[in-house]
């Protein structure tokens, strides 16, 4: 996103007619304060954001108080990227509106370069820290972005799929709350999944 | 550390205020346009109050290049407010986003993780996550039929894994039961294939998923089937690409060997003709699993011996979902054709070993004679087709075979158990779901069927998320 001044007209609250792609910018404000700018198109991956859209609560910028401005930066750059390729297939779809749906209908008709870049820009998203994955986990599940909150979460699967208890207690800093005995019980029922 | 920083760090434990309506708004004079990557020099993470005055008081006039050293650097060099930051954020993690997690791992990692804490041990157990969570064997689908003469479709379920997943296995939602020769033909990781013939020789497909109830049914295939007999029909079904699956129908002239493929693909809706990529003769005998996007059939491959005799030998047949690339993968010998699985993630082969591999105290030269051992065998390296013998057993030491018939089901996916079923040769007798234990060497579990059970006898994991069947209203 090219980083243009805007101009107050560009928040004006006109209601998008159903179906129409508008190029009007949303203002999205983080937590503590900073303004991003994002297409409405962009904006609309998020179910949340697409709702306060229409029902007309974004003309001033839409606050997010749950997400701060460095997660707010990477979940912009994901719809930017996923809004865009998702544009491709929603040539041939009635109602573009419904931006949110299956991520595979999004992928289906993009040339396998396109997928590939797709895929590469998404991994290069979460190969972040653990704390940030979860805000942006905790962030998609805010702003109901389906293809994002599924990328981070199975970013985390596949980060602690074959680790061990322990490593996944200090991963999700979680106290081990079983007594000794009690700990032996699971572990004994649940044997054959720790590598011997 | 100095009270600069307590102070800071103690706000950012308060929850985030609600947003102030007449606030924020972007700074007047202020271009509200940012990219991304905001050129501004980051603030400490994250600000509690909303106020963008304070927000530029921990502002630093920082050059472009400084934007990497973050203020948190500069205030601890000992990283723990990264520990803390990670603290806070897994803190803010609900159940239903650690249950997300959860979801997208394997069976096994979950298991595992029931260890984690008394809280994550409740959540996986919880009736209202079971089925978004990764599931496993829950049992045996099989048939039988009744004194009416009609057939019933059951599950033989292990009951740890079945219990509260409302399964309903006698496919009761499905329409096509009562039509002419409705049956069971495979099971593909939750999804089921059946058949049925609305007259002779014309057949038409059903796939549904016992779990949710859904259903679809195949379109005709535009040429039918040139022979009838020894029909092959395999279901293709990968969970980690929930948006399709495919049926394939393998065309063979009246000598049986395969000569092309019809394969369903329910992203096309349409089926399409190919024609068989190996060279040599095959017949498909078997049943098949998929493993790295292609199907992998048993087969039987007509050998050479000598100038007068041929032999048979079994292959897996493997091809991928466009009938494009097609290869044999040779498995070790046996008596007959075995069963294939794929287990712990590995592909596993069970097939009665040709002569006996254990021989016990108790062996004289009549009993070897009728000794049954099967041979369980794991592809450790695909690539090089090299099976590695796991595990063997004698299976007249497990089963009185002067009484009873065994035939061999499949393999558990997540433990080393193999499942089997035996039946008593005398009319009218009962046949039992049989778990053999390969670490133990033993039994695990014997479960009753229901009188007269025939095959197939599916391995079933149900499926309960995502998958490509419409649902009432066809969507």
């Amino acid at each position: 996103m090219a980083a243009t001044p805007a101009d107050a007209s560009s928040s004006s609250s006109e209601a998008v007619v159903g179906g129409e792609k508008s190029n009007k910018m949303i203002t999205l404000i983080s937590s503590d304060g900073e303004s991003f700018e994002a297409t409405e198109e962009a904006a609309k991956m998020s179910v949340t954001i697409k709702h306060m859209i229409e029902d007309g609560c974004a003309d001033d910028g839409i606050p997010l108080p749950n997400v701060p401005a460095k997660i707010l930066s990477m979940v912009i750059e994901y719809c930017n990227k996923h809004a865009a390729d998702a544009d491709d297939t929603n040539k041939h779809v009635a109602d573009p509106a419904d931006a949110d749906e299956d991520d595979d209908n999004n992928n289906n008709n993009a040339s396998a370069g396109e997928k590939e870049d797709l895929k590469s820009f998404d991994a290069s998203l979460v190969a972040v820290d653990q704390a940030t994955l979860f805000d942006i986990i905790l962030a998609a599940n805010f702003l109901s972005i389906k293809g994002l909150l599924d990328l981070a979460c199975q970013k985390v699967a596949d980060d602690i799929k074959d680790k061990s208890v322990e490593e996944v207690r200090e991963i999700f800093k979680i106290e081990n709350d079983f007594t000794k005995e009690e700990e032996e019980a699971v572990r004994k029922e649940n044997a054959w999944a720790f590598n011997e | 550390a100095d009270c600069h920083c307590k102070t800071y760090l103690f706000s950012r434990a308060v929850t985030l205020a609600p947003p102030n309506p007449a606030a924020p708004h972007p700074v007047a004079g202020r271009p509200a346009a940012h990219h991304p990557r905001r050129t501004s020099p980051p603030t400490p993470y994250p600000v509690a109050h909303p106020d963008t005055s304070n927000a530029l008081q921990f502002r630093r006039p920082m050059a472009m290049e400084e934007e990497e050293i973050s203020g948190k650097e500069l205030l601890r060099p000992d990283n723990s407010l990264a520990e803390e930051e990670a603290a806070a954020a897994a803190s803010r993690l609900t159940d239903d986003l650690i249950v997300e997690i959860l979801s997208r791992l394997p069976f096994r990692s979950v298991c595992r993780f029931k260890c984690v804490s008394k809280p994550w041990r409740d959540l996986i157990a919880h009736p209202a996550h079971r089925k978004k969570l990764p599931q496993t064997l829950a049992g045996v689908l099989y048939t039988n039929i009744t004194g009416a003469g009609g057939y019933r479709y059951h599950l033989a379920g292990l009951s740890a894994e079945a219990d509260g997943l409302d399964l309903d296995p006698s496919l009761t939602f499905l329409p096509h039961t009562e039509y002419r020769d409705f049956g069971l033909v495979r099971a593909c990781n939750g999804l089921l294939l059946c058949s049925y013939e609305p007259e002779e020789g014309t057949v038409r497909f059903i796939v549904c998923n016992p779990a949710t109830q859904r259903w679809t049914e195949l379109p005709p295939r535009p040429r039918p089937n040139t022979c009838r007999y020894y029909q092959q029909f395999h279901l293709a079904f990968d969970p980690a690409v929930p948006s399709h699956f495919h049926v394939f129908d393998f065309e063979r002239t009246d000598n049986l060997s395969i000569t092309g493929v019809s394969i369903y693909s329910s992203r096309t809706g349409a089926w399409c003709q190919s024609d068989t990529g190996l060279v040599e003769d095959v017949v498909m005998v078997g049943q098949s699993v998929l493993v790295g996007g292609m199907l992998h059939v048993v087969g039987n491959l007509l050998v050479a011996a000598d100038s007068n005799n041929w032999e048979d030998q079994t292959v897996l047949v493997a091809l991928d979902m466009e009938g494009k690339e097609w290869k044999t993968i040779s498995v070790p010998r046996g008596r007959d054709y075995g069963i294939v699985g794929w287990s712990q993630g590995c592909l596993h082969y069970a097939a009665i070993s040709p002569a006996p591999l254990t021989v016990g105290v108790d062996d004289d030269e009549g009993s070897l004679n009728m000794a049954e051992e099967v041979a369980i065998w794991c592809l450790e390296d695909y690539d090089k087709q090299q099976w590695a013998l796991k595990h063997s057993f004698r299976i007249d030491k497990v089963l009185n075979l002067n009484e009873v018939d065994y035939r061999l089901v499949g393999f558990h996916p997540n433990h080393d158990t193999f499942f089997f079923v035996s039946k008593g040769i005398w009319e009218g007798e009962k046949a039992s779901l049989v778990s053999w234990d390969m670490r133990r060497r033993q039994l695990s579990c014997v479960l009753h069927l229901e009188k007269s059970s025939v095959a197939p006898y599916l391995p079933y994991v149900p499926l309960f998320s995502s998958e490509p069947l419409p649902d009432a209203d066809g969507h």
